[in-house]
């Protein structure tokens, strides 16, 4: 069995990760915003169980279990505000929270 | 064992009273007496914290400058010190809370547990001695701080400005965790100790790759702390948090991201680790400290709304702190630190106290879901309101760093310290900075002016007194008045806090060498076979990226040596 060399996984991390980024930077949905921040995590997840597998210790899985982990109650808190957001302003879209805008 | 969780005391009082406030609130009557009771114990448990942290700091065993709980903890005089600042910002946070939440009608005990949950966090950070115990404290405080920011849940400003930081919060998590793989794979270790002890080896394209997680992880720092260029998410967040967790987020979350930002260029990125790096650093930190100062006050010039000025006087003052911490990485070889001095952390001592009490003040007034922190509305707070009109005046005198008050000092010392540095190779920035304090002057005094000197005054004049609140603007008031008087003092525990990182770390790895085995080591699952297959094909590549990548293989040779840490 053939073993996938480190640098493709971190190439194949940095692109997740970029994606992740300019979604994030670009897209306007809050829902989509989620997503993107979700992606740049897993990539940071891969990048780490690629380092680690070819360092052959186990430190870079504990911390990707971690953000697994962080991840998940991040998710929570945002979709929370999602809501919140919802309830008040009956929408889910980045451009109509001016109000704090100077 | 009991050792380690003998020094993290005030962390797990913190957290002690985190947890009782969330179990016990559900089980008891949903009044506003309950609420205001709530307030107190946490208060109290901050209080306790407080003593405990300066106890151990004072009579401490010294030997606990070696890292506990597995090399991811430690308990130094310098992360005493901030614990005990921390538990401080959290003590006043809780005392002014209670009246301005039950006027906005969003009394909730959940409120007190959050912020006793995000103090322990900031008090792990700054104990913190790994990438994973960093990471993990860093979230929990964040989770908190934006819970605490959108808490108004029915004011659409609340809400908005807790999903704006939301959103840049958890960007600025991704790039740090990413510059942190990026040091692992660079080290293959996560403790400090070892990360330092790692990239001291040359590697090929290291200082790129190296480069390149010191952007990540120093965008992300920089984030946490408000400093520009990555400020953006501060006037709206704290323009529409609540007032008291707007204090609570300038001076505790700032502290906390500043001591684990200092602890971690000190202890893993230190000196010689940093290859050449480390006649850039200091001159890059140098540039966005005059940077963010500069943003900072010109655009707070503009401001109407007192709680939007005192944003971007913290983007500013995380610019004066920024130029602070140039004196101690200037000369950044782990045997050759300079003597750095205790200033930054007692500028963020008064810097804390300052903004505590502004923020408290602003709690005071106000009504029926209402605010008043226009510039407008506080006409007349002086004679309305005279008891906050006076701390509100005092706190702005001692952000502009007027002479009898706190944060004169804590700008002259700052001012020593840089200057200081090689025969005053940062005098351009000082002189910057010296400027900037000057223009910061006019909006801090135009705040002044507003509550005593217009002779229209709007200002209701029903004032309901509440203990608490007067309790914490008393104290911090005092803070400001009696350490400002006597400053010795308080830089002499500054000066030790920052004494204590320097041995701590040359401790720690004194006794890293003394282990038998790396604590990573005790941590491994299977034995780590050397892949020959990866790498192999990996270095068959001609230019293929991962062949130039600088990753260090660990020596076979400990790794038959008995595991276990203790």
């Amino acid at each position: 069995m053939t073993t996938i060399p480190l640098g493709h996984l971190l190439i194949l991390g940095a692109v997740l990760f970029t994606i992740g980024l300019v979604g994030v930077m670009t897209r306007r949905n809050v829902l989509i915003l989620l997503m993107s921040v979700e992606l740049m995590l897993n990539a940071v997840n891969l990048t780490l169980v690629a380092f680690s597998r070819y360092h052959g210790w186990t430190e870079g899985h504990v911390l990707a279990f971690f953000i697994i982990a962080v991840a998940a109650a991040e998710a929570a808190v945002g979709l929370a505000m999602v809501l919140a957001v919802f309830r008040l302003k009956g929408s889910v879209w980045i451009d109509d929270l001016k109000l704090l805008k100077r | 064992m009991l050792h380690d969780l003998a020094l993290t005391a005030p962390l797990l009082i913190l957290l002690f009273a985190a947890m009782f406030t969330l179990v016990v609130d559900p089980f008891l009557k949903a009044d506003e007496s309950a609420r205001r009771f709530w307030g107190w114990f946490g208060a109290a448990f901050a209080g306790l914290a407080l003593v405990t942290a300066a106890l151990l700091f004072k009579f401490g065993p010294f030997e606990m400058q070696t890292p506990a709980f597995a090399y991811h903890l430690s308990a130094s005089r310098y992360s005493l010190f901030f614990v005990a600042l921390i538990s401080m910002c959290t003590l006043v946070t809780h005392l002014a809370s209670p009246k301005y939440m039950v006027e906005q009608g969003v009394s909730y005990g959940e409120y007190y547990a959050l912020i006793n949950f995000a103090a322990f966090g900031m008090a792990c950070m700054v104990s913190a001695e790994s990438l994973i115990s960093l990471f993990i404290s860093l979230e929990i405080m964040s989770m908190a701080i934006y819970v605490l920011v959108a808490f108004k849940r029915t004011s659409l400003a609340s809400v908005e400005a807790g999903m704006k930081y939301f959103i840049m919060g958890a960007v600025g998590s991704a790039l740090l965790l990413y510059g942190m793989a990026f040091i692992y794979g660079l080290s293959g270790s996560t403790t400090y100790v070892e990360i330092a002890r790692a990239l001291i080896k040359p590697q090929a394209n290291g200082d790129f790759w190296l480069g390149l997680a010191m952007l990540l992880t120093g965008a992300a720092f920089l984030f946490k702390v408000a400093a520009a260029p990555f400020h953006m998410w501060a006037p709206d967040a704290y323009e529409g948090a609540p007032t008291p967790i707007t204090g609570f987020m300038s001076s505790a979350v700032k502290a906390a991201g500043f001591a684990a930002l200092l602890k971690f260029l000190f202890a893993a990125m230190a000196g010689p680790a940093m290859g050449e790096l480390h006649t850039a650093l200091p001159k890059i930190i140098a540039t966005v400290a005059v940077f963010s100062m500069t943003v900072g006050n010109l655009l707070a010039l503009t401001q109407k709304n007192v709680k939007r000025v005192l944003a971007y006087s913290s983007v500013a003052h995380a610019g004066y702190l920024l130029l602070g911490c140039v004196a101690w990485i200037a000369d950044p070889t782990l045997a050759g630190y300079q003597q750095p001095t205790g200033a930054v952390p007692f500028y963020l001592v008064g810097y804390a106290l300052a903004s505590l009490a502004a923020f408290a003040a602003l709690a005071a007034v106000g009504k029926n879901g209402e605010e008043l922190t226009g510039e407008a509305q506080l006409i007349g707070m002086g004679r309305r309101h005279p008891y906050a009109g006076a701390v509100l005046a005092l706190a702005m005198i001692s952000l502009a760093g007027v002479p009898p008050t706190l944060g004169f000092f804590g700008k002259l010392q700052l001012v020593r310290d840089v200057l200081g540095v090689e025969d005053s190779k940062y005098l351009p920035h000082v002189v910057i900075l010296v400027l900037n304090s000057v223009v910061s002057a006019y909006y801090y005094l135009r705040v002044t002016v507003y509550i005593y000197m217009r002779p229209e005054g709007r200002m209701p004049r029903e004032y309901v007194r509440e203990t608490s609140l007067d309790w914490a603007m008393g104290l911090t008031a005092a803070g400001i008045l009696f350490i400002g008087a006597l400053p010795g003092r308080a830089m002499q525990l500054g000066q030790s806090a920052v004494e204590s990182l320097r041995t701590g770390v040359s401790v720690a790895h004194l006794a890293y060498e003394q282990l038998p085995l790396g604590p990573s080591q005790a941590l491994q699952v299977r034995p780590p076979v050397e892949n020959p297959a990866a790498q192999g094909s990996t270095e068959g590549q001609p230019g293929d990226q991962a062949a130039a990548r600088p990753v260090p293989a660990r020596e076979p040779a400990a790794k038959d040596a008995p595991a276990g840490i203790k």
